[in-house]
C-alpha cells in the first residue's frame, strides 16, 4: 500500500453563526494515496466543498471552528500550522480548482500576468524564465496559441478556456495534491469532457493525487478510483468506485445511483430521492439518512458507525445483511 | 461636450443672477446717487438693453475669450480670475492629494479589518466629514491649532514679512521650490495645512466610504480565494487584486466629489482669508458683480468638464473591459 498524501481523520467542524455553532462536518474520515484519484460525492449542502476548503484551510478563520479530528497532509496536521506554513503549502503542494471559472480569475489582469505572479511566487525565478514557464504551463493545458492567450483578459476567454487557465495556475508548482471542486459543473457538456480528460492526463503525467468533488456519479465512474459519499456532513459510504457502483451498500448511495440518468435505461422514470437534506441544526438522533430512507427500521434511531474492511466502509445497520430489494 | 456644458452653465447663471433683486448700477453709484447717474451707469454697463441681447453679447464675448469687465474692480474679469486662480488651484490640489493619500489607505484598512476598532474609527471619521459643514470644521481647527495651541497660521498664503517667490506657476510651494526660496516654501506649506485639511475632510470621507464598500465587495469575490489557494500573499492580494479592482468604481466617485471640493473651496477660502477665486467670488456676489460671478461659473464649469474627461481616461486605463 502506498503512502497517503492526505488523511482526514474524524474531522468535526462547525461554523460560528448568529444562531450559534452549526456543525457542518461530523467525524469525516478518508484518505488519498499518492497519485490516486478520489471522488467526494454528495448533494449540494452535504459538506463536500467545506471539506475541501478545510484541507487547504481556505475557510474564514474567524467563523470556522475545528472541534476535533486532524487533517494530515504529508504527515503534518494542516489545522495546527501557522498561516506562513500554510502559504508554503497552498498552491505549491496543494493545487485548487474552483467550480466557477467565470469568477475565479482576476478580471483586471491578463491571464499571462496572473500565471506569472503565481509562478514567480512558487519558483522565485526571473521574469524571463517565468515567461517561459507561463508559456509551458499554457501549452500543458492544451492552449494552442499561448502567446496570444497570455495577453488576454479573462472576460475575453470562454468558460472552458478560463477553466484551463485555472488548472494551469493550480498545476503550476506541480503539487502533490490537486483539489478539484466541481470543476466541470459550470461548463457545457462537450467542454466538460475535455476538462475531465485534461485533469486526468495531468494527474497521471505528474503523479498528482486528486480529490475530485462532484455530485455527478457519471464523472466519478469515469475518472476516479475510489469514492467517498458524504451526506449531511457525514461519510455514509466509501470504497473503490467499481465495487460501489456495482454493489452500493448504503441506501443513500443506491438512491443516488437510481437518480442518475442512464442512456441504457431509456424510458424508465428517474427516481428522485424523497425529502430533503436535514436541517444541520436539528439532526435526527440516529442515522442522518433515516428520515428519507425506505429501509428504515427501529435500530436506525441510534447512530450507525462507519464499519468495513480494507478500503470499503459503510455507515448503515443493514450492511452485511440482505436488504429487502425495493 | 465642453461647449454644451458651458452653454447650459452660462444660460442658467446669467438669467438667475439677473432675476434676483438688486441693481449693480445702484451699488456702484452709492446710496446717495441721483437717478440720472444711475441711469447713465446702467447704459454704460448695457443693463438697459433686453436680457437676451445682454446674454447674446456676453456669449459673443465668451467666444472671443472676453469675460467682460468686473463692475467692482474695473478690471477685465479674466485678469482678476487669472490672478486669483493659482491660489485656489494650490489649495484644491493639496486638499485633493491629502484626501486621496489618506482616504484610500483608510478605506482599505477599514475593509480589511472589518468590524474592528479600525473600521469603527474610519466610520466615525467619515461620518463626521459628510455631516459637519466646512465652515464649522474650519473654525474649530482655527480655534484649536491657531488660537489655543498657536501651532499653525490661520490666514493667508504666506507671512506678510516674506516676499512672495518669483511667479512661474503661481503656486507658491512649487515656485519657491523651483527657485530655491526655501523659507517661502516651508512657510507657504505651513499656511496650507489648516485650509487644506479643512477642505479635504469632506472628500476624504467620501473616499473612505467608497473604498471601504468596494473593497468589501471585491474581497468577497472568488478570484481572491483563487489567489489565496494559489499561495499568493495577503498584501499582494489586497493591493494588486482587490484594490486594483475596487479603484474602478472609486474613481467615478472621486471625480464626482471634486465638485464638493470646488464648492468647499469657496467657503474654506472665506474662513481662512485665502486670496483665491472663492474669496473673489464671494465679494463679487456681495456687490452684485455679474461679470465676475459669470466668469467664476464658467471657469468652474470648464474645470468640471475637464475632471470628467480625466475620470473617463482613468477608467480607460484601469478597466480592461472598456479598453478592448
Amino acid at each position: 500500500m502506498t503512502e497517503s498524501v492526505l488523511q482526514v481523520e474524524e474531522l468535526t467542524l462547525s461554523f460560528r453563526t448568529a444562531a450559534g455553532l452549526i456543525r457542518v462536518l461530523r467525524g469525516v474520515s478518508f484518505d488519498i494515496r499518492a497519485g490516486e484519484l478520489v471522488g467526494l460525492v454528495g448533494e449540494s449542502g452535504s459538506g463536500k466543498s467545506v471539506t475541501a476548503q478545510a484541507v487547504a484551510r481556505l475557510l474564514p478563520e474567524e467563523t470556522t471552528v475545528v472541534e476535533s479530528g486532524r487533517i494530515l497532509f504529508a504527515g503534518r496536521d494542516v489545522c495546527t500550522m501557522t498561516e506562513a506554513e500554510m502559504r508554503e503549502i497552498r498552491g505549491r503542494r496543494i493545487g485548487y480548482v474552483f467550480q466557477e471559472p467565470m469568477t475565479a480569475l482576476n478580471p483586471a489582469m491578463t491571464v499571462g500576468d496572473q500565471l506569472m505572479h503565481v509562478i514567480r511566487h512558487h519558483h522565485g525565478c526571473s521574469r524571463r524564465e517565468a515567461r517561459q514557464r507561463v508559456q509551458r504551463a499554457l501549452e500543458e493545458v492544451l492552449i494552442h496559441q499561448p502567446d496570444l492567450v497570455a495577453r488576454q483578459y479573462p472576460f475575453e476567454l470562454s468558460g472552458g478556456m478560463r477553466q484551463r487557465i485555472v488548472i494551469a495556475l493550480a498545476m503550476s508548482a506541480n503539487p502533490a495534491l490537486l483539489i478539484a471542486d466541481e470543476p466541470t459543473t459550470a461548463l457545457d457538456v462537450t467542454v466538460q469532457a475535455e476538462i475531465l480528460k485534461l485533469i486526468l492526463r495531468l494527474a497521471r503525467q505528474h503523479g498528482t493525487a486528486v480529490l475530485f468533488i462532484t455530485h455527478d456519479l457519471g464523472v466519478v465512474s469515469q475518472i476516479c478510483e475510489r469514492m467517498v459519499v458524504l451526506y449531511a456532513g457525514e461519510v455514509v459510504e466509501r470504497g473503490p468506485v467499481r465495487e460501489i457502483l456495482r454493489h452500493p451498500n448504503h441506501p443513500y448511495t443506491r438512491a443516488l445511483l437510481r437518480a442518475v440518468p442512464d442512456v441504457a435505461r431509456r424510458g424508465e422514470p428517474l427516481q428522485a430521492i424523497p425529502g430533503e437534506l436535514p436541517d444541520l441544526r436539528h439532526l435526527p438522533p440516529g442515522c442522518v439518512f433515516a428520515p428519507r430512507c425506505v429501509h428504515r427500521m427501529e435500530r436506525c434511531d441510534t447512530r450507525p458507525p462507519l464499519r468495513g474492511s480494507g478500503d470499503t466502509a459503510v455507515a448503515c445497520w443493514w450492511s452485511g445483511q440482505e436488504v429487502p430489494n425495493r | 461636450m465642453l461647449v454644451f456644458v458651458l452653454f447650459g452653465v452660462t444660460l442658467c447663471t446669467f438669467f438667475m443672477s439677473h432675476v434676483i433683486p438688486g441693481d449693480p448700477a445702484q451699488m456702484m453709484a452709492g446710496p446717495h446717487a441721483s437717478a440720472d447717474t444711475i441711469r447713465s451707469i446702467r447704459r454704460q454697463l448695457g443693463l438697459d438693453r433686453p436680457l437676451w441681447v445682454q446674454y447674446g453679447t456676453y456669449l459673443w464675448g465668451l467666444l472671443h475669450g472676453d469675460l467682460g469687465v468686473s463692475i467692482r474692480t474695473q478690471q477685465p474679469v479674466i485678469h482678476d480670475l487669472a490672478a486669483f486662480f493659482p491660489a485656489t488651484l494650490e489649495l484644491v490640489l493639496y486638499a485633493f492629494l491629502l484626501a486621496i493619500v489618506t482616504g484610500i489607505p483608510l478605506g482599505v484598512l477599514a475593509a480589511v479589518k472589518r468590524n474592528t476598532v479600525w473600521d469603527y474609527a474610519a466610520r466615525v471619521v467619515s461620518l463626521g466629514g459628510v455631516s459637519v459643514p466646512v465652515f464649522w470644521s474650519g473654525l474649530v481647527l482655527i480655534l484649536l491649532f491657531y488660537a489655543r495651541l498657536g501651532w499653525l497660521p490661520a490666514s493667508g498664503r504666506l507671512d506678510p514679512s516674506l516676499p512672495p517667490p518669483p511667479t512661474i506657476t503661481g503656486l507658491y510651494t512649487v515656485d519657491s521650490a523651483l527657485t530655491g526660496y526655501w523659507a517661502d516654501f516651508f512657510n507657504s506649506l505651513w499656511h496650507l495645512v489648516l485650509p487644506a485639511v479643512t477642505l479635504s475632510y469632506v472628500q476624504l470621507s467620501i473616499i473612505v466610504r467608497q473604498v471601504r464598500s468596494s473593497m468589501l465587495e471585491v474581497l468577497g469575490k472568488e478570484f481572491i480565494l483563487t489567489g489565496r489557494a494559489n499561495g499568493l500573499g495577503r498584501g499582494f492580494l489586497i493591493v494588486r487584486y482587490a484594490l486594483r479592482n475596487a479603484l474602478v468604481p472609486t474613481i467615478t466617485v472621486i471625480g464626482l466629489s471634486i465638485g464638493s471640493l470646488l464648492g468647499g473651496a469657496v467657503v474654506t477660502e472665506t474662513v481662512f482669508d485665502w486670496p483665491g477665486m472663492g474669496n473673489y467670488v464671494v465679494q463679487s456676489i456681495a456687490s452684485l458683480d455679474f461679470p465676475a460671478i459669470m466668469g467664476f461659473t464658467v471657469v468652474i464649469g470648464a474645470a468640471y468638464v475637464l475632471i470628467n474627461l480625466v475620470v473617463d481616461l482613468l477608467h480607460y486605463a484601469l478597466d480592461p473591459q472598456i479598453r478592448r
